[in-house]
């Protein structure tokens, strides 16, 4: 599904992604961690072919990602950002709607139908009450909710979330990650995720890449990566890691030394 | 949005039609309404004969050669800078972006003047000459105010229009200064630069036709992707837009409408600002209705503001430029105010 080889980037003189290399099967949900400026957002913008690697290939669908135009990529991949939409005038369903832009001919026709689809996803995230109010009028959580429900009328075959709980409270954060996890499991979709939180993380992905200075410091499962020497290491704290008591994924708990 | 559509758009072209018939019967002659509405008829092909003629023939004068054509040029300024006004806005996602904030404006009067002062009316390109200068020269200054407000490849709201502001400075006093360089025309550049469009004739106004129609067309055929931009440019990017390329066709027609409405009547501020935020309040954000009516209304806004030019001190007159900005420019300290609570909330 997605491959990448040996990929460099430099911003000036510092070199912001160094030797990073790995793979993303099919379906699964790909977690990508690493404390500020490790390069995790300028990864994904090598990933979504924002910006072009200085070396090394960045495989999507097969083919390198500089093969593909902005148009077909974008009826292949959508993106979820970490900043929310912008508060303009448009309503929440024309929004949604903008999602199949990649899809329409230049007077806006397609061959599906439209509307069944968004009404699909308007009600999938209960957004009915707010689909004619415009972003100016929503809330960042709602803006959010709007978002997603752009990426989902894209059908992407990959999805990159980038950072995209980061302005919101812990229930908006814990419902937006149901929501695509529920739409992973339906549509059988790829999702790279690039997040801060370790313990949402551990919680939602599949495999973990553990990113440090621009380089890979381990790939693997949720316990393979998330234990506190390893955190230590890369975050400069230790923290306790417990097994989550329901399904037993490890869980972080961070703790003070002024006490 | 087609039922809309067609209710704004019906609106709009009676009341430029009622705008018209109004502005013409205005002036030092008055003429009466009625007689105005048939002289224009009689103008047309095949219908035209339908009406009896029982009217002076200094009035049918006074319309077909003074008046008629003025109120037309005054149309297609309005819907050239107030097209260019919404290009600008739109891509560069600043509601503060207009033609003369952006400097283009004064760019393009910089190439203008030196052509009229120095007599190159027509040299290369005949009567084409000075909107093409005048194109090149408003170009080049954009391109400036953008290199100067772009830190690190972001630039801020204000940032754009105060470079903007820093350009036109410069640019305007290149512009005097060649004025005081020449003493002969003085006077014919000193009430261009202020705007105007007296004494403009037919000539004038059909220059600016094809500038104009080449604007909207290519506007027009963006305006869905112009809706995708208000997303921001990566989301745009995202959705399979070609971010760079869609910001730099648009920036350039825009510039080329700028050019040629600033090499016909001199510039005129604060109408590209003033036009598209009253249409928005109207009709929403869609560019698909914005675009089409901006230039509708922006017709009918420069048609009453030359109106007012013309008659309120008549038989002397104001330059066009000084009514534009008497509006435009309290229009703009209220959008500049609400940004700003927009942004700290």
């Amino acid at each position: 599904m997605i491959q990448v080889d040996h990929v460099y980037k430099k911003y000036g003189e510092s070199t912001v992604l160094d030797d990073v290399s790995f793979s993303v099967m099919k379906g699964e949900c790909f977690g990508i961690i690493g404390p500020n400026g490790s390069g995790k957002s300028t990864l994904l913008k090598q990933l979504s072919a924002v910006e072009r690697a200085d070396s090394g290939v960045v495989q999507l669908d097969g083919k390198p990602v500089e093969q593909h135009t902005r148009r077909s990529l974008a009826q292949w991949l959508a993106v979820l950002q970490q900043e929310s939409l912008p508060p303009i005038g448009f309503s929440v369903r024309e929004v949604v709607e903008m999602g199949r832009f990649p899809f329409q001919n230049w007077l806006g026709g397609e061959k599906l139908d439209v509307d069944a689809l968004i009404d699909s996803i308007i009600d999938k995230l209960g957004l009915a009450e707010l689909q004619h109010r415009s972003l100016d009028q929503l809330s960042g959580g709602e803006r959010q909710r709007a978002a997603l429900g752009k990426t989902m009328a894209q059908q992407p075959k990959l999805l990159m979330l980038d950072e995209p709980t980061t302005y919101l409270d812990i229930g908006h954060q814990i419902q937006l990650m149901e929501q695509i996890r529920a739409w992973q499991k339906e549509a059988n979709m790829t999702v790279i995720a690039v997040l801060h939180d370790l313990n949402l993380a551990s919680l939602y992905c599949d495999r973990i890449l553990m990113l440090n200075k621009g380089k890979v410091v381990s790939i693997g499962t949720p316990q393979q990566i998330l234990n506190s020497e390893l955190i230590r290491d890369v975050y400069g704290i230790t923290p306790i890691v417990v097994d989550h008591p329901v399904n037993g994924t490890p869980q972080i708990i961070l703790q003070s030394n002024i006490l | 949005m087609s039922r809309k559509a067609v209710i704004w758009g019906s609106a709009g072209f009676a009341l430029l039609l009622f705008s018209t018939i109004v502005c013409i019967s205005l002036g030092a002659a008055r003429l009466p309404l009625s007689e105005v509405w048939r002289i224009l008829w009689h103008q047309l092909p095949i219908v035209g004969d339908m009406v009896k003629v029982d009217w002076a023939v200094s009035s049918e004068r006074i319309i077909t050669m003074v008046r008629l054509p003025r109120v037309v040029l005054a149309i297609l300024v309005g819907a050239s800078l107030s097209l260019a006004g919404a290009g600008f806005q739109g891509v560069l996602r600043n509601p503060l972006a207009d033609p003369y904030t952006l400097g283009v404006g004064s760019g393009a009067a910089v190439g203008a003047a030196f052509i009229i002062l120095f007599g190159f009316h027509t040299a290369l390109l005949g009567k084409w000459t000075i909107p093409m200068v005048a194109f090149a020269t408003g170009l080049i200054s954009l391109f400036v105010v953008i290199r100067l407000a772009n830190i690190h490849g972001k630039f801020r709201l204000e940032t754009i229009i105060l470079s903007g502001v820093v350009v036109s400075a410069f640019l305007s006093s290149l512009v005097s200064f060649m004025v005081s360089m020449s003493n002969k025309v003085v006077n014919e550049i000193v009430f261009w630069l202020m705007g105007s469009l007296a004494l403009r004739g037919w000539p004038f106004t059909v220059v600016l036709i094809p500038y104009l129609a080449v604007g909207m067309v290519v506007l027009f055929a963006y305006s869905r992707t112009l809706n995708i931009f208000a997303l921001g440019e990566r989301q745009a990017a995202h959705l399979g837009v070609k971010v760079e390329r869609t910001r730099m066709i648009v920036l350039i027609v825009s510039t080329l409408m700028t050019a040629a409405a600033v090499s016909m009547v001199g510039t005129i501020g604060f109408v590209g600002l003033v036009v598209p935020h009253l249409v928005r309040l109207m009709v929403g954000p869609d560019y698909r209705l914005l675009l089409p009516l901006t230039a509708l209304f922006g017709g009918v806004y420069v048609l009453w503001a030359d109106t007012i030019a013309r008659v309120i001190l008549s038989p002397k007159e104001i330059p066009l430029g000084v009514v534009t900005a008497f509006l435009g420019a309290p229009f703009f300290a209220y959008l500049l105010r609400r940004n700003k609570n927009m942004t700290r909330s």
